[in-house]
């Protein structure tokens, strides 16, 4: 076990059903028991079965938590471009949102947070997968908010999917770009 | 032994029943109650326990019946239109005093409403929701921990006072996931229900047993009459009232303003009294985890000393009349419900910045 950390971090995972949304939300929670005392993992979708708004937040920390349910986090991953608009209530002030540059049309209209785009969905179709961008953008946030060991994910991915090989290494390979990406667009 | 968990409180459930020696589930699945009985389906069998889908609820809470009379700890669990259906028989096992636990996961209202969290099933849940006018004992969890810990409570209670017992959750503490130390907890010993339907051979003075939800009608021992057993389940239902209060008060010592809910606003709630607090204000919350009983003294106690109350529950106003009651007109109650939900739509949910703003407002 790693050694205990004596922070906060929140996160809002969103995006559309079908994308990863919640399982990248997972990942990072599962990843977060090995470092933090408590943990929780807060998912909110519609009926449809794809394409619905979808969310889920991500809570780790040192103290108790007394609700899993916030109204707005540190940080907001939008995993779909379409979806700034909706989600960009829901970061704090000096907080960071990063967003799927793909489909991307709306303006930022909040000056009071740090915008990021990631080209997460090009980089998985060009790795041959579109449906691992949610591990791009997971890696770009690791890196760029310095959230957790990087180590943490990679442990997780393979108690998730050490039993299928080919699964385990095109989600390690997407989580590795998007940490090189987060290094990357570091100012 | 203890054995540490990340699991979903609708799977703190299973986990709970299983390490209390629950021995058989019977439900029909409905959202947002479906990881319940998705984990029975799962985990169950292998165990060589039963797990039973019913063709309905009232499948569900009538082969619940048969299970308590045999003498078995058994369950169901819930949501909307299907606690609807089972309303009926959760009357006849109070008349026949058969001991089982009733999870119910609460979505929007009323009719099939929504599938997706609510908390407005209070009345029906508090006020025995079928025919008659009985009583249950409602334990409603504030964490995916207590769902766990409290579904072993809720058997323990179920089989002291031969009576049905409701868990009250929601849909959002059914979906979220945390941390939960999974353990058998010791309640103590309790009888071995000499009065189940085990067959003469099984019972120790040899002789047949009958279970009855008709006492008007056909009176047995000890009871001579109808209204000698309803004395017996009046003074049944004090000792609970007596006995079985629990609550929580969180930082209620010198409120201006005291916060009341339970469930999944009482973690929002929390979150809002440590806003308030961070900004100086005197602001508390008593959280009631028994809805029935319900701490109408210690309600009334913070009345008397002049605080005001805000109710924060996902409804038009449920709680609010327990509220009310305790306060005897001593103080000014005030609600954040579902209209205050963050968007109007049924995944809107009650936020703690709301709730916040209506605390700014009221002090």
């Amino acid at each position: 076990m790693e050694e205990k950390s004596n922070s906060r971090t929140d996160v809002i995972m969103a995006g559309l059903g079908g994308m990863g949304v919640l399982m990248a939300g997972q990942i990072l929670a599962w990843a977060a028991l090995k470092k933090y005392e408590h943990v929780s993992w807060l998912p909110s979708y519609g009926v449809e079965k794809r394409g619905g708004l979808c969310e889920c937040i991500v809570i780790f920390s040192d103290q108790d938590i007394a609700s899993p349910l916030i109204d707005r986090a540190q940080t907001v991953v939008v995993f779909d471009g379409s979806q700034l608009k909706t989600f960009e209530p829901r970061v704090l002030p000096g907080g960071m949102i990063l967003v799927e540059s793909s489909g991307l049309e709306d303006e930022q209209e909040r000056r009071d947070y740090e915008l990021v785009k990631i080209p997460g969905l090009e980089i998985a179709v060009s790795m041959g997968i579109r449906q691992i961008s949610n591990l791009v953008l997971l890696g770009t946030y690791i890196s760029i908010r310095g959230a957790m060991p990087s180590e943490l994910i990679e442990g997780e991915l393979k108690r998730r999917f050490g039993r299928k090989k080919a699964i385990l290494e095109c989600n390690q390979n997407a989580f590795r770009r998007g940490l090189e990406l987060g290094r990357n667009t570091k100012k | 032994m203890a054995e540490k968990m990340f699991v979903q409180g609708n799977e703190a459930v299973g986990w709970g029943a299983l390490y209390c020696g629950c021995d058989g589930f019977f439900g029909y699945p409905i959202t947002p109650q479906n990881e319940v009985t998705q984990w029975f389906a799962h985990e169950f069998p292998k165990r060589g326990k039963v797990f039973l889908q019913s063709q309905s609820e009232v499948g569900s809470i009538n082969m619940l019946f048969g299970g308590a009379a045999a003498g078995f700890r058994v369950m169901t669990s819930t949501s909307g239109p299907g606690w609807g259906l089972m309303q009926e028989t959760i009357s006849h096992l109070v008349a026949a005093e058969l001991p089982c636990v009733i999870v119910l996961v609460q979505r929007g209202g009323p009719g099939a409403g929504s599938i997706r969290h609510a908390q407005m099933d209070y009345i029906t849940a508090t006020r025995g929701g079928g025919q008659g006018g009985y009583k249950n004992i409602v334990l409603a969890p504030g964490s995916v921990q207590e769902v766990h810990d409290l579904i072993q409570l809720g058997f323990h209670l179920a089989d002291k006072y031969r009576n049905p017992l409701v868990i009250l959750t929601d849909g959002i503490l059914g979906q979220v996931s945390e941390s939960v130390e999974v353990k058998t907890i010791d309640f103590g010993p309790l009888d071995k229900k000499p009065w189940a339907l085990r067959g003469r051979e099984r019972q120790e003075d040899g002789k047949s047993r009958i279970v009855n939800s008709a006492v008007g009608v056909l009176p047995l021992p000890p009871y001579p009459n109808y209204i000698s057993w309803l004395k017996h389940i009046e003074e049944k239902y004090r000792e609970m009232e007596g006995s079985e209060l629990r609550y929580e008060i969180y930082q209620a010592e010198g409120a201006d303003l005291i916060l009341v809910a339970y469930g999944y606003t009482s973690r929002v709630s929390k979150e809002a009294v440590n806003m308030a607090r961070a900004e100086g204000h005197k602001v508390g919350m008593i959280r009631p985890i028994t809805l029935w009983p319900f701490p109408y003294s210690v309600i009334r106690e913070k009345a008397m000393l002049g605080c005001k109350f805000l109710v924060v529950e996902d409804s038009l106003g449920l709680l609010i009349d327990d509220v009310k009651i305790g306060v005897e007109g001593r103080a000014d109650v005030h609600l954040v419900g579902i209209l205050d939900r963050h968007i109007p739509t049924d995944g809107g949910m009650i936020m703690p910045g709301r709730v916040f703003e209506e605390i700014k407002r009221l002090l």
